[in-house]
């Protein structure tokens, strides 16, 4: 038994001293005349005595007051002990989802414990109290708003699935905090194996608790597999292998190309050292998949597969003398990884799939190349410009178009634009009254997009639709670049399909045989890949192939955290299982009265 | 000798807060007192004496001395045996009955009060000897032997009787053992005696000693309260007595209250063990009891009266 005032307890011999006392020293009783004293005899002998210590006998009245006192000074001190689950009167579960936690150094796996354990934190919700499911994989979702309800948490917690993606823990914690912001009694447990960087400050630290999941760190994993074209024209694989455990792991490492087996090497790696090695691969090979051979806790990261042949990423230039707007919104498409530059002489030493032109425009741009043109002009552009118009007004938008579908423009502030006429190949998609502010065309292959004025100049830049504007544009431009036939990609990536069509749907072999339709809409299908593996997509003619693969340090490296870094503040473990305390004064108060209720029982029969 | 009945005009009152009701007065009328001895009287009376008398009832022969009344001589025996004898007869003389009341404060106690318990057992006894013509003396003691009243002799006392009997006052210690003994050495001849107390005194052997010495016929009635019976006691308490003041405190509880009726029965038991031994009439009454059907029955099972 514990106390959260143990210094009450000092009350309790003073109290009972007290009771004592009054017993021993009680002189004011009440006088009754009797006829005689002979007849009580010895009983009176022994309830009588003329020294106050010698009159203290065996009295359950004064049992009874002492230990009536005894609870009250006990229920002052506040006594309380530690019970599974967490204190707080609003809690926000966040659960890892990612690669690591379906490590099975505890059985059956460090998800399902995790699991177990948020059940267990359901299970010991007080009356009264809130929770919610943070679920954090790839996206970070919440599983289950905040609530009362056991049923819905359990439903809710059933439903969550671990993936192979990488753990997005700041995302998580930073939406739990959200979740529980204002609210009386909020506390964030964080339900992981700590596998992820130094998490940022977002809100109280204090109100967070790790539970830290996980107990090996026995894990060998593939790193990196990658090709390059051989010098007798047969592709070279590069496969790097890591045991992140600390002792000396020996393991083989298949590798199969278009599912048969053309070599197998042994690696030898010591504790926490990675090896790699150069394999080369058939000529005509498409499809590579390498495996370990070993019996280690995490598996995911124990196959990695490549596709040969797969269009490597797209690649573009932004030409721009500084527009943090854009450098964002260019950031956020995966599919096209973008070099700023602010040197128009320079795009030649650097020949891209896609060029943002930002103001700054040279007069000849590659050719078959796509094109942004923002605010400038030139002659590969699909508009020619005559001028300029103040605060042009949108009158529409072609609401279809893959380039201006899902973005609003209405009430569009622009403080300048070029007036421009279009050239035969450009098509108008946003318009004002005087000139066309979006134009977009393409000729001889090539595509290009026009934005009649600088976004500087306008507050598009801080609508929702900025983004996705952007999104689509690169979508457009990159063309069969970025909507892959054929995509190497890491788990926790979202594949976009193009099938070609408008409407319909896109079956999808997912690893392991399983079989998903996916939706197309306008004209497009995605989804995330949250397993390591080959996905095989199909609608009608229209062919993809995607590899996903962990190839995460991170991930791989298992071995659980004791504690985690949020904002500089370390946050140490509460251990496999939370405990909070549990006060139970009341069962003393409770007590009292009991004893209180017996005494005057025992009071009034005259025991 | 059978108890005559008084004409209305010598009964006394029944009123007073009267002790006895004219109707129980009544029945005791029909009563006498039984003495399990002879005692020598001092005038005639309807009792039979040791003494050789006049009255009809034959009790022995002895020889003839000169001077003897020659009416008593037995011719018969004379022809038979030509010796001369005597009848001697039954002589009949009232007998001695003392009432000794005890007075003291503890007899105060109860409700109702043992007291009046008391006075009426005592005002019952005390009615049927005068109905028996039997010589009557009746005693109140508390600390000491105090006043009393007597000889009375016949049933026109009985209203001066029962008047004294009402307004003897209660209160004083008990020194039982001292009052009795100045009684038996006070006592002119032994007769009838009948104590009525609680006999709440440690001493009440040594004081029926003293008169069972004097060869009394002794008949020892017990009166309690139904407060010492079943104590209506509970919490803490000083319980003092009435007597001497003494106080002692004590907390009530069951377990001191089953002492206590240990102990009372322990007492009661050793009251009728020591009357047994010593040829005592014993007799218990509780205060609230119906005095009068418990009276006539209690007195009429031990004998005293028939």
């Amino acid at each position: 038994m514990h106390f959260l005032v143990p210094m009450m307890l000092l009350w309790a011999l003073p109290v009972v001293a007290a009771i004592v006392a009054l017993y021993l020293f009680r002189l004011r009783r009440q006088d009754r005349r009797i006829s005689s004293l002979m007849l009580w005899g010895q009983a009176l002998r022994e309830m009588q005595a003329n020294a106050p210590f010698r009159r203290l006998r065996f009295n359950w009245l004064m049992v009874l007051q002492i230990l009536a006192a005894i609870a009250l000074v006990l229920a002052l001190a506040r006594p309380f002990r530690t019970v599974p689950g967490v204190s707080g009167r609003c809690v926000a579960v966040v659960i890892d989802a990612s690669a690591s936690m379906r490590a099975t150094d505890v059985r059956p796996s460090r998800f399902d414990r995790a699991k177990a354990e948020a059940a267990r934190l359901i299970d010991g919700l007080g009356r009264g109290d809130d929770m919610c499911l943070v679920v954090a994989g790839a996206p970070t979702r919440v599983a289950a708003p905040l609530t009362s309800d056991k049923s819905v948490l359990r439903a809710a917690l059933g439903s969550v699935i671990a993936t192979d993606c990488p753990a997005r823990a700041d995302e998580a914690v930073r939406l739990a905090l959200s979740l529980i912001r204002g609210r009386t009694g909020g506390r964030v447990v964080v339900l992981s194996d700590g596998g992820f960087p130094e998490l940022s400050a977002a809100g109280d630290v204090s109100t967070i608790s790790f539970v830290r999941i996980g107990e090996s760190d026995d894990n060998v994993g593939i790193m990196a597999l990658d090709t390059r074209p051989g010098p007798d024209g047969r592709p070279l694989l590069l496969a790097s292998v890591r045991n992140f455990s600390r002792v000396k792991r020996d393991c083989d490492l298949e590798l199969r190309a278009d599912d048969k087996l053309v070599d197998v090497q042994q690696f030898s790696l010591p504790a926490r050292q990675e090896v790699s090695r150069v394999f080369s691969a058939p000529r005509g090979a498409a499809r590579i998949a390498a495996r370990l051979d070993i019996e280690d806790a995490l598996a995911a990261d124990n196959e990695a597969h490549l596709l040969l042949g797969a269009a490597k990423q797209a690649s573009g230039v932004l030409l721009t003398r500084g527009n943090l707007f854009l450098q964002k919104a260019l950031a956020i498409d995966p599919g096209i990884s973008f070099v700023r530059s602010a040197a128009p002489e320079a795009l030649s030493l650097r020949p891209s799939d896609v060029y943002v032109l930002d103001r700054l425009c040279p007069d000849k741009l590659p050719p078959r190349a796509g094109l942004m043109f923002v605010g400038v002009a030139n002659a590969q552009a699909p508009v020619e410009v005559l001028g300029t118009v103040d605060k042009p007004q949108v009158t529409g938008w072609d609401r279809d178009h893959p380039i201006t579908c899902w973005v609003d423009f209405s009430d569009l502030n622009i403080e300048r634009a070029q007036k421009v006429a279009l050239r035969d190949w450009g098509k108008p998609l946003v318009y004002a009254r005087d000139t066309p502010l979006v134009v977009a065309g393409e000729r001889d292959g090539a595509r290009a997009i026009y934005v009649a004025w600088d976004l500087i100049d306008s507050d598009f830049v801080l609508r929702v639709g900025f983004p996705i504007f952007i999104g689509n544009c690169m979508r457009w431009l990159a063309g069969d670049s970025a909507g892959v036939s054929m995509a190497n990609l890491r788990t926790g990536e979202v594949l976009a399909l193009s099938p070609g069509i408008e409407r319909g749907s896109v079956d999808v072999v997912l690893p392991g045989g399983d079989r998903t339709a996916l939706p197309v809409r306008d004209a497009m299908a995605t989804l995330r890949l949250e397993r390591v593996g080959v996905y095989a997509a199909q609608a009608g003619k229209y062919r993809a192939v995607a590899a996903a693969n962990l190839l995460d340090a991170r991930e791989s490296d298992i071995a659980p955290r004791d504690a985690l870094v949020i904002g500089g503040k370390q946050v140490a473990s509460v251990g496999q299982r939370p405990r909070r305390t549990e006060e139970y004064w009341r069962w003393a108060v409770l007590a009292v009265l009991g004893l209180f209720t017996l005494e005057w029982l025992a009071y009034h029969r005259r025991i | 000798m059978a108890v005559t009945r008084a004409d209305s005009s010598s009964q006394p009152r029944g009123d007073s807060d009267a002790l006895l009701s004219p109707d129980f007065l009544r029945r005791l009328e029909r009563l006498r007192i039984l003495s399990r001895r002879t005692f020598v009287g001092r005038q005639r009376g309807e009792r039979r004496s040791p003494r050789r008398g006049a009255s009809v009832e034959f009790a022995d022969f002895r020889n003839y001395v000169p001077g003897d009344d020659p009416r008593y001589l037995d011719w018969n025996a004379c022809a038979r045996l030509s010796r001369l004898f005597l009848k001697l007869f039954v002589e009949e003389e009232d007998l001695y009955v003392t009432v000794l009341l005890d007075t003291s404060e503890s007899m105060a106690f109860g409700d109702p009060s043992k007291a009046r318990c008391a006075k009426q057992a005592a005002a019952a006894v005390s009615y049927i000897a005068l109905c028996s013509l039997d010589r009557l003396f009746v005693y109140g003691f508390a600390p000491r032997l105090g006043e009393h009243l007597g000889p009375l002799r016949g049933r026109g006392c009985a209203a001066r009787f029962l008047d004294w009997l009402g307004g003897l006052p209660a209160g004083g210690g008990t020194d039982f053992a001292g009052a009795l003994k100045a009684f038996a050495l006070r006592a002119a001849k032994p007769g009838v005696a009948v104590v009525i107390s609680d006999f709440l005194a440690p001493d009440y052997q040594t004081g029926l000693k003293a008169l069972m010495q004097r060869r009394f016929d002794v008949t020892a009635i017990q009166v309690l309260a139904p407060e010492e019976i079943a104590p209506d006691l509970a919490g803490d308490l000083r319980l003092v007595d009435c007597e001497t003041g003494e106080p002692r405190e004590i907390s009530v509880t069951r377990g001191l209250l089953r002492s206590y009726h240990e102990r009372l029965s322990a007492f009661q038991g050793e009251f009728r063990r020591f009357c047994l031994r010593y040829g005592i009439n014993a007799l218990s009454l509780t205060a609230a009891d119906s005095f009068e059907d418990l009276v006539l029955r209690a007195l009429w099972r031990r004998r005293l009266v028939t």
